[in-house]
């Protein structure tokens, strides 16, 4: 008890309550700025914290990246260009309702769906994290492989109606992940000299370039040459039965969310894709999925935020950071003469306590400045396309290259840009492509360490439970796939009664 | 309309000759493999091969699909109207793709804030947008507004080219 209330006042002081809150607001502006990332945002403020108390300082961190995973959405939604990886999902359903006239709805249904997504997320970090972190441990690289192979399903849900397109456009993202420097041998993979090219494609310009560019280009296409041609917010707001309709998938999406979150290196873009495909896959709404609907922005938003608390599980629990931005808090907690880790739950409760609590108290922060910033951010897409567009390019410029201060990077988001207008105009998805291109190096990195790790032997993909159970779930996927494309599970069951 | 009509056999064709260009020339002359490799699977040139015969493969059932559409619509006899304003606008398009790559080759010379000032308002004027008074502030602000907030809060330097002596 005397812990619990020694955390209390270490977070029950105004400057920790106002680092958190400005935490927060820092974040939602950094995510929802093409080419700031959070993982930027968040080094960029850790110089903030040194002089600041241990359990402020980290507030802040952690204010930066939970309201930069939720401002990478504002972005996605409104101008189609996502400002984290994480919120690329996103893009599938809420620029669709934004050119609809439904940005304000699609951007309340992200900010109710991080919300809850996040609280639920520190809720497992509370009270499930060394549960989690041991089953996180478990997951060697046959482990991964099978994840990210049952991952891959998801191509087909986001498809469309050409299924073959959709496959040829993920080969198309496999191929782009290839590119750099093999991770096993260190040898150049399409590099042809270009030493910018040896670090592969960097994510952020090929992701601006395969959703911004594309809807950039096409307006040029427009036959009233777009003047005037305005996405007009309308006055749809979400309504009470929507968000009802939505909470299955959004408690789903958080499961999955803190799930993967916990299990260092995956990050928040896959759990975001692997919610929005199952909520594809159940919802009685799932055909409408990729055109504009409301719960597909649920699914995805929540299952990026359901990242966001359980990422800091293998941190405090086995003080192993799950990725960059752990990495840096992890810095935070070093440059105070803290090592998170079980050590840190021994000596230091009060600090692990006061976290928890300051966690708590972002996500209603969240909701607050999210709340506030719906209003002004749905206004963008009011502005007139022929004045939208062209800013939006300079702004995809300025993100693109300040991702890896290159300008070649430039270079790749445009020629992205006119590779995703060709396929925009000959029918190809470019949902698949990015999914692969986010999946491709995971799934090719965790097979050639699988098999270096067996000599060879491909036994070790079905070595235990965790591989059955993915293997499993992908045939399932793919049954699913096939029946819903060639009606063969229906053609079965009537065949006995064609015989009669 | 010809493009719609043989859209399928042209994008298939297309993805068919990058999968075939990859299998003959990207994986053989650009994956650098070192000589002793015991298991086949752990080569670097492994997974692109892999990758590029799917290609082909899908490649290849999107030509059948786009061939077998055209028999279809020549037995049901659709034709579609030809667009009176395509030419102009697949020429605007076209003059959108060059001025992208042009935009990104002034970057380096002329810098980013003078480059995207000049693209701004290029791309604008191509959209038909003849509102001086809203589009000439946007396209000349939000570069400088840029160049501050990456140079002087995110720490991160903006390339000016030839005015780089000029300390904002």
């Amino acid at each position: 008890m005397d812990i619990i209330q020694e955390a209390f006042l270490h977070v029950a002081t105004w400057q920790t309550i106002l680092a958190l809150f400005c935490g927060v607001a820092i974040g939602t502006i950094i995510g929802a700025i093409p080419g700031m990332t959070v993982s930027m945002g968040v080094a960029l403020t850790l110089p903030f914290t040194f002089t600041l108390d241990p359990v402020t300082g980290i507030l802040l961190l952690l204010g930066v990246y939970k309201g930069g995973i939720y401002g990478g959405s504002i972005t996605a939604i409104v101008i189609r260009a996502p400002g984290t990886p994480a919120a690329s999902c996103t893009v599938l359903d809420g620029f669709p309702m934004a050119q609809k006239g439904e940005a304000r709805k699609a951007l309340e249904m992200a900010l109710y769906a991080s919300c809850i997504a996040d609280f639920i997320s520190n809720l497992a970090l509370i009270f499930f994290a060394g549960f989690l972190a041991s089953l996180a441990l478990k997951f060697g690289a046959p482990e991964f492989f099978t994840l990210i192979v049952f991952s891959l399903t998801i191509i087909a849900g986001v498809s469309g109606d050409d299924l073959i397109k959709g496959l040829a456009s993920a080969m198309l993202g496999l191929i782009g992940a290839t590119v750099g420097l093999d991770l096993v041998y260190g040898t150049d993979r399409f590099v042809f000299g270009v030493y910018e090219l040896m670090g592969g494609l960097a994510f952020i310009p090929v992701l601006i370039g395969l959703f911004a560019l594309p809807e950039i280009i096409n307006h040029y296409t427009h036959k009233d040459r777009g003047v005037g041609d305005i996405n007009k917010i309308g006055s749809a707001r979400l309504s009470f039965a929507e968000l009802k309709g939505s909470l299955k998938s959004i408690l789903r999406g958080s499961v999955i969310g803190v799930v993967l979150g916990a299990i260092p290196g995956i990050g928040g873009a896959p759990a975001a894709f692997l919610s929005y495909s199952e909520a594809k896959r159940t919802s009685p709404n799932g055909k409408n999925f990729g055109k504009g609907e409301v719960e597909g922005v649920a699914a995805a938003e929540s299952g990026n935020n359901g990242v966001a608390g359980a990422t800091m599980i293998p941190l405090l629990a086995l003080g192993v950071p799950g990725d960059v931005i752990t990495a840096v808090i992890l810095g935070a907690f070093m440059v105070h003469g803290l090592r998170p880790g079980p050590i840190l739950f021994q000596q230091n409760l009060d600090i692990i306590y006061a976290l928890f609590m300051g966690i708590m108290m972002s996500s209603v922060f969240l909701f607050i400045i999210g709340k506030s910033s719906i209003r002004m951010f749905s206004r963008i897409a009011e502005i007139p396309n022929s004045i939208l567009y062209p800013a939006v390019l300079i702004l995809c410029v300025f993100g693109a290259y300040a991702i890896n201060n290159t300008i070649f990077d430039i270079l790749v988001m445009m020629a992205v840009g006119v590779l995703g207008f060709g396929m925009l105009k000959f029918g190809f998805p470019t949902a698949p492509f990015l999914i692969a291109f986010v999946l491709g190096p995971l799934l090719e990195d965790n097979f050639r360490q699988a098999l270096l790790i067996s000599q060879g032997d491909y036994g070790i993909f079905v070595r235990g439970p965790i591989c059955w159970f993915f293997w499993a779930l992908t045939v399932l996927s793919v049954v699913i796939v096939l029946n819903r494309s060639t009606g063969f599970l229906k053609f079965m069951k009537r065949q006995p009664k064609a015989g009669t | 309309m010809k493009f719609e009509k043989y859209g399928d056999i042209a994008a298939g064709g297309v993805v068919a000759a990058f999968a075939v260009l990859g299998l003959a020339y990207l994986v053989p002359v650009g994956v650098k493999a070192p000589p002793n490799i015991s298991v086949a699977p752990l080569a670097p040139a492994f997974w692109p091969s892999i990758i590029f015969w799917m290609m082909l493969g899908f490649a290849t059932l999107i030509i059948a699909k786009g061939i077998f559409g055209i028999m279809r619509a020549d037995t049901d006899g659709a034709e579609v109207d030809a667009d009176s304003g395509m030419k102009a606008r697949t020429t605007r398009t076209l003059i959108a793709i060059v001025l992208l790559f042009v935009y990104q080759a002034a970057l380096e010379p002329i810098g980013m804030v003078l480059a995207s000032i000049i693209a701004g308002l290029a791309f604008t004027a191509l959209a038909g947008e003849r509102r001086y008074r809203y589009f000439v502030p946007v396209a000349v602000l939000l570069p400088i507004v840029l160049y501050y907030f990456f140079t002087k809060i995110a720490a991160i330097p903006i390339p000016l080219g030839f005015f780089e002596f000029i300390e904002f």
